[in-house]
């Protein structure tokens, strides 16, 4: 059995690459449930992954329709206090909550990379 | 008064390489104001489309991480980059290639406009 196949594997993945900007990085399934997460412990963590979830199907449908283009590559949420960043991930979402002084730039190449490194393992979770 | 405002949001479009258009609306996503390019994906400047961000923005704002001031998306083919200047919502379309960092500085350029219809839209 891999290791993400375990919950402490899972949390191990997500923990990795945690830099003092990440608040919270968090790996939800298509309906929006918490299915693991790393970083501070908030009793907020499992609505803001509801609302992310809702956020990305928003508009990846709109998407769909309205740009002739189904597939929605990442999404950037800036708030006033804090940036959110959103990324499919196999059949999952991986959402990454940083503070509102990290950058664009830096905050989607992050994304990117952690997105990139569950890829494997997480499309073996899916597959089985 | 909406001749000049064109022109001036064309101009702006002109300055950033890939940026097919720019729209103003309300936060149901009725357009007050918008500019196209040739290569604008058409159904992408109708309120189905543009009302989205709108209600997005709402639910972002109960995040717990304050009220949500702006929203970036990246699909295949192109990228949108919607500002939150309530009551109105400010809407660039793009190539997904063209520069996020130099959609985001036409804001700046744009804070005076989305005054003045903000006067309007107070008015109203």
């Amino acid at each position: 059995m891999s290791l993400m196949c375990t919950s402490s594997g899972l949390l191990f993945r997500l923990r990795i690459r945690h830099s003092d900007n990440t608040k919270l990085k968090s790996l939800l399934n298509s309906e929006g449930s918490l299915l693991a997460f790393s970083g501070f412990p908030d009793k907020d963590a499992s609505a803001a992954g509801a609302i992310a979830s809702n956020i990305w199907t928003s508009f990846q449908k709109s998407g769909q329709y309205s740009l002739d283009d189904g597939k929605l590559n990442c999404v950037l949420v800036e708030c006033k206090l804090g940036k959110i960043a959103i990324t499919k991930v196999a059949n999952l979402l991986l959402c990454l909550c940083a503070k509102e002084t990290v950058s664009y730039g830096m905050l989607k190449t992050k994304i990117e990379a952690m997105a990139a490194y569950l890829e494997e393992p997480l499309s073996q979770v899916a597959s089985s | 008064m909406t001749e000049e405002l064109k022109t001036y949001l064309l101009k702006l479009m002109g300055t950033v390489e890939g940026l097919h258009a720019i729209a103003i609306t309300d936060r149901d996503g009725v357009v007050i104001v918008k500019v196209t390019g040739q290569m604008a994906p058409d159904p992408a400047l109708r309120p189905p489309f543009l009302s989205v961000f709108g209600v997005m923005a709402e639910q972002a704002s109960k995040m717990g991480i304050g009220s949500n001031k702006r929203i970036i998306n990246y699909y295949s083919t192109y990228q949108t980059v919607q500002v939150n200047h309530h009551p109105l919502l400010l809407h660039f379309i793009a190539d997904k290639n063209a520069n996020t960092g130099l959609i985001l500085e036409l804001e700046n350029e744009l804070a005076d406009v989305l005054k003045e219809i903000n006067k309007v839209v107070g008015m109203m």
